[in-house]
């Protein structure tokens, strides 16, 4: 058998796996004792599709609970089709469910249950990401109020920003502690999601205030431009407490990696002009 | 190299991570499974940590595809390698078979027809690797439910020559080698007998689902009593070799796995470490 031969028989195999019956595949196989070439061959067919059903069940449970068999079945049956696995590692076979989800009829008349899955998604980066170390809110406390406005940081790599158009967290908190899920209502919002010191999952909300400060130290301005960027969004007096209880809850979680104190060389080019 | 015996070892799940390090089992070594490793971090790569401290560790692959007609996938060899560098196995495995090619993964361990030209491909390949790792792998032999038309060989003479001419050493499957039988009607101990003992390295052990007919590889059952016989056999045929039980469905509490593999150390003992004959007086 050539490697052309091989190339093509396994052209085959994989097109017939995939649902495909437009060439006759038991033709490459041999008939043997009382098993018929087509259960010989559907045993390698259902096997392929229960295998990937399982792997978006288990990434997916609360969206899987939350649609429901029916159309958990149709779900995972499309997308099969659609996206067949191009990964070495089922981990990422699943990494296109929210978009198809968001495109795909029933589901997105339903948009929440695109944004459940991108959101099941998340925790799953969350889970998985790298590790680092946690700065402690000591570093934060003994650090010299000369070095504060100069203050920049690095968030751990498990921290992840969502932003919600609907009431999904909520819904997957429900249906995660076995409640009745509450009815899906527009609801934009933003959340952070990382891995806590336990290697626990953990998300919350947080309000304007806080993305503008997430955001802005995420792409690395310093403390001093925070608090100027916040001042459109309260009263001066309260300006500085609040980024320091930001900080300190940020701290105290486990979501900032380091704090980073030393006079930036040439920093100001990330500052808008 | 002389081959190694770690003893009695399991395939260590997610469900049980916790439960190895509270409860250090009377196991010898564990066996992971390379790809779910293949991460940044968190609780897989902790746990994996934690208890390589502890055991030694060996690494069993699925996405290999030795056999594909496609190129080998380099990512995945440099990820192994780095898998490898920092897990320090005791030795690493994957399966003769592919799993898919033209960048479609079935995450299926795919049947290969047995002739001569895919002999040669898989020898290219499997001595490509072992340079690449630095390192020689073991092929396990996997379940399969079809034979292609275009095979020649016996499954044990396709897998022998391959493990000679590429100086690789084997994983063999007893369940797999009983479900194979099973299928395609061949005799269980005839595969045993026609296997060079020295090259083989490591047995897995496993349940299956029997349906009458025919007989699916799904790691979901206990042992079963023909297994369980096919295993006795080879041990005394083959001589002392490091032995596994894989379960990847239905998993049990850690406890009874142990008392699962404890039935490996008592039916391989008399075998594998005679007793001194006691002289009355
Ligand atoms: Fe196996």
């Amino acid at each position: 058998m050539s490697s052309d031969a091989l190339a093509e028989l396994q052209k085959h195999f994989l097109a017939y796996l995939q649902g495909s019956d437009q060439v006759q595949f038991s033709d490459y196989i041999l008939t043997q004792g009382e098993i018929s070439d087509e259960q010989r061959l559907a045993i390698y067919r259902n096997a392929y599709r229960i295998r990937l059903k399982d792997v978006i069940l288990v990434d997916h449970p609360v969206l899987s609970a939350y649609i429901g068999d029916i159309w958990f079945d149709k779900m995972t049956d499309e997308y099969i089709n659609i996206h067949p696995s191009q990964y070495y590692s089922l981990r990422q076979f699943a990494d296109h469910l929210p978009q198809y989800l968001n495109h795909h009829a029933p589901f997105l008349d339903h948009p929440q249950i695109g944004e459940l899955a991108r959101f099941e998604r998340l925790l799953l980066t969350a889970f998985d990401a790298a590790d680092a170390e946690r700065a402690t809110t000591e570093e934060l406390s003994t650090l010299s109020p000369t070095l504060w406005p100069s203050l920049t940081l690095r968030f751990h790599p498990s921290v992840q920003l969502f932003q919600s158009e609907w009431n999904v967290p909520l819904i997957w908190k429900a249906i995660k502690n076995e409640q009745d899920p509450p009815i899906a209502i527009k609801e934009k919002c933003h959340w952070l999601i990382w891995r806590n010191t336990e290697r626990l999952t953990e998300f919350h909300r947080i309000d304007d205030v806080s993305l503008t400060l997430f955001e802005n130290f995420n792409q690395g301005y310093d403390l001093a431009y925070n608090c100027e960027q916040i001042l459109a969004l309260m009263i001066e007096d309260d300006v500085s407490s609040r980024v320091v209880s930001d900080l300190l809850g940020w701290l105290s979680n486990g979501l900032i990696h380091a704090l980073i104190h030393e006079q930036k060389p040439a920093s100001s080019n990330l500052l808008p002009v | 190299m002389q081959k190694p015996f770690l003893g009695f070892g399991l395939g260590l799940r997610t469900d049980h991570f916790q439960d190895v390090l509270d409860r250090a089992p009377t196991v010898d070594w564990f066996e992971v499974i390379s790809e779910n490793f293949m991460v940044a971090g968190g609780k897989p790569k902790f746990y994996l940590h934690a208890i390589r401290e502890r055991y030694p560790l060996v690494m069993h692959g699925v996405s290999m595809s030795i056999g594909s007609a496609d190129p080998l996938n380099m990512d995945y060899l440099s990820n192994l390698k780095a898998l490898i560098n920092e897990v320090q196995p005791e030795w690493v495995s994957d399966h003769l078979c592919w799993t898919g090619m033209q960048k479609m993964n079935s995450h299926d361990l795919l049947p290969l027809p047995y002739t001569d030209d895919v002999i040669q491909h898989l020898i290219e390949r499997i001595k490509f690797v072992q340079d690449y790792l630095g390192r020689q792998i073991l092929i396990e032999n996997v379940s399969s439910y079809l034979t292609f038309s275009e095979s020649h060989l016996t499954e044990w003479d396709f897998l022998n020559i391959i493990a000679e001419e590429a100086d690789c050493n084997i994983l063999l499957d007893i369940n797999n080698i009983y479900v194979s039988a099973r299928n395609h009607g061949f005799k269980a101990e005839q595969y045993i007998d026609a296997m060079n003992p020295n090259r083989i390295w490591q047995i897995h052990l496993a349940g299956h689902s029997d349906y009458g007919q025919y007989v699916i590889d799904t790691h979901d059952h206990d042992i079963s009593e023909a297994v369980w016989e096919l295993y006795q056999y080879t041990a005394k045929k083959i001589g002392p070799v490091s032995t596994m039980i894989e379960r990847d469905d239905h998993i049990p509490p850690l406890g009874e796995l142990v008392t699962e593999l404890d039935k490996a150390r008592l039916l391989t003992a008399p075998l594998w470490h005679p007793q001194p004959h006691l002289v009355c007086v």
